[in-house]
């Protein structure tokens, strides 16, 4: 085109309405990867619980989950899943026989084996006098490390806490049972000792419920898309919920941040409809400049249509261009950006693959509008 | 294309002045054909460039119809009746339409439509000649004086000549003597190529011809 240098300045806007547009996204990108981003296949789980206050305190039907809760925390569109926690409703000590000499009042709850994160529960049934238990590795870390050393007591591997065996008692309403406890796995998800759900709950079934604490779980372990979820911790916040997991209170500092990029990306949506005006403007001006060249050699028998897919064409090559320009100048500063200090090795080096799919659809979309507006223009344009 | 018959046609939008007289080709029936000459005679404002433009097919503000052949232009898509211009009719616009920004030479190898110019370039050259522009062709249109561009325009016309060719007052800023040269070039390369011209002009020609003469 003998025009370019006319043009070159709109190409410049056009330019920078890209360059804006194209980063502002594959910055929310960015921002996904640095704080976590929403898939629906990937699984959290938190254990819930109701805060205490001077009103709740000590009610066990006030401060556990009831039936209702717990459907109703079914419906959150956060939560994928609920398993409420029993707990044991009689007295329970262990002691560790002639082998060990020590003693201790503790207690029991149970789950459903499906939230359990230990891989192999063959073992994970009451057989033999035998309970088996499931205990938080935090537990045994608490013991090695905070324990153990001052105390001069032996520190123990996962391996050998398997193989100790302590005396599980059992004061029932009528009768005293006495059974074996081994460890047969430790949870990083769950801190608590477990045992197997129908054993305690068999056990709880003998034993007379003070009838307000029937179906009453202290604390329930929740299953979450999205640990990070601004609008679950809202929820939980309303309701009175809490959880110990820190992923919770990084999540307020993720909602803060996700509302300045929605502002970042309403900008983008701003200067993208610019830059659309732009285009059309763009066009038009173009058409302007041919219109007579065109109008003349329509009528010495060159086919509108021809002629006006042939500007329409070259119009799209130059944004395939100039976008192609854009997202080889993003790739560049993604790279330097994925290896400088701020990016704490979280950022991809490359910018979003789905980027490139703008050199062919913008185009392609361009080409289509303006071979028809050009060719509406064109029509009613003629110099008879 | 073998003719181009005119069939009760009047215009939409106005009303020429010599519509009511009785030699008019308004309202009547009339036939070119291919291989004649015809030299069509009318005052102001009768209508001249809007017959021109209508037979080439770029409006249809009239009544009555216009066909190539047997074929309606009105039945046609813009499309299909730019289509008959490559090869089968042209016109010479008044105002001569040439691309200020092309050479002369540019302009007249527009009507190749791609073609190989360098095919061309010699028939160029000696039309050029005989027009006595041969110094204008490198010379971009819109230095060139409006006679100069009139006998670019005809040269333009006689390229790749179609099978009919229409001129709408097209030697109006030439003198004598180059009206006559054009116009004797115009005849030469329409009986070779056994082509239809139709001249539209204010008054007859000012020397001998062979051209049928109708009123408008």
């Amino acid at each position: 085109m003998k025009n370019f240098t006319k043009s070159l300045f709109l190409y410049l806007g056009l330019f920078l309405a890209f360059a804006l547009v194209l980063s502002c996204i594959q910055l929310y990108t960015n921002a996904n990867f640095l704080l976590g981003k929403k898939s629906s296949d990937s699984n959290y789980w938190i254990t819930m619980s109701k805060t205490i206050t001077p009103d709740n305190i000590g009610r066990k039907e006030l401060i556990g989950f009831n039936t209702i809760d717990i459907e109703e925390l079914k419906k959150w569109k956060e939560v994928k899943d609920v398993f409420p926690v029993v707990s044991n409703d009689f007295k329970v000590s262990a002691d560790g026989g002639n082998f060990i000499p020590f003693y201790t009042d503790m207690y029991l709850e149970a789950v459903d084996d499906e939230a359990i994160d230990v891989k192999d529960l063959n073992e994970f049934k009451v057989e033999d006098n035998t309970i088996p238990i499931i205990i938080s590795r935090e537990y045994l870390n608490l013991y090695n490390y905070g324990f153990a050393l001052n105390q001069g007591l032996p520190q123990i591997t996962e391996a050998f806490a398997k193989k100790i065996e302590v005396n599980i008692n059992l004061t029932l309403k009528e009768k005293n049972l006495k059974y074996k406890g081994k460890l047969i796995g430790l949870s990083d998800r769950i801190h608590s000792v477990l045992v197997p759900k129908k054993f305690l709950d068999s056990i709880n079934a003998t034993q007379e419920f003070n009838q307000n604490h029937k179906d009453i779980f202290t604390r329930v372990l929740v299953k979450v898309n999205d640990a990070n979820d601004e609008d679950l911790i809202t929820k939980m916040n309303q309701k009175g919920y809490e959880s110990n997991q820190e992923s919770l209170r990084s999540a307020k500092i993720k909602g803060k941040l996700f509302l300045v990029l929605r502002t970042i990306a309403f900008i983008g949506i701003f200067i993208f409809l610019l830059c659309i005006f732009m285009i059309i403007n763009f066009i038009k001006m173009q058409f302007l400049e041919q219109q007579e060249e065109v109008s003349i050699k329509y009528s010495l028998g060159y086919s509108p249509k021809k002629m006006v897919s042939k500007i329409s064409r070259f119009f799209s090559i130059n944004v395939g261009i100039v976008i192609l320009v854009c997202l080889m100048l993003l790739s560049v500063a993604q790279y330097y950006l994925s290896i400088s200090e701020i990016s704490n090795g979280l950022l991809p080096k490359f910018i979003a693959n789905y980027l490139w799919l703008f050199i062919f659809i913008i185009p392609t979309t361009i080409y289509f509008i303006v071979n028809k507006l050009i060719y509406h223009w064109l029509i009613k344009s003629w110099k008879f | 294309m073998n003719s181009i018959t005119l069939d009760g046609i009047s215009p939409k939008y106005f009303t020429p002045k010599t519509i009511e007289t009785d030699s008019t080709i308004w309202n009547t029936k009339t036939t070119f054909e291919k291989g004649n000459y015809y030299l069509v005679i009318a005052p102001s404002g009768s209508g001249k460039s809007t017959l021109a433009t209508s037979m080439l097919g770029n409006h249809f503000q009239y009544n009555g119809t216009i066909s190539y052949n047997q074929t309606d232009l009105k039945t046609q898509s813009i499309e299909r009746i730019v289509a008959f211009r490559k090869t089968e009719i042209q016109l010479l616009f008044q105002d001569v339409r040439l691309i200020n920004d092309l050479t002369i030479r540019e302009n007249i190898f527009l009507r190749l439509f791609g073609k190989k110019s360098n095919e061309f370039e010699e028939q160029l050259q000696s039309y050029a000649k005989t027009l006595g522009i041969i110094g204008l062709l490198d010379k971009k249109a819109k230095n060139c004086s409006y006679g100069e561009r009139q006998r670019s325009a005809i040269l333009r016309s006689l390229i790749n000549p179609t099978d009919f060719l229409i001129y709408d007052e097209c030697f109006s800023h030439l003198d004598l003597e180059n009206k006559k040269i054009a116009f004797n070039l115009i005849s030469e390369v329409a009986s070779k190529n056994g082509s239809a011209v139709i001249f539209f002009e204010l008054n007859d020609f000012p020397f001998s011809h062979q051209c049928n003469i109708l009123n408008l």
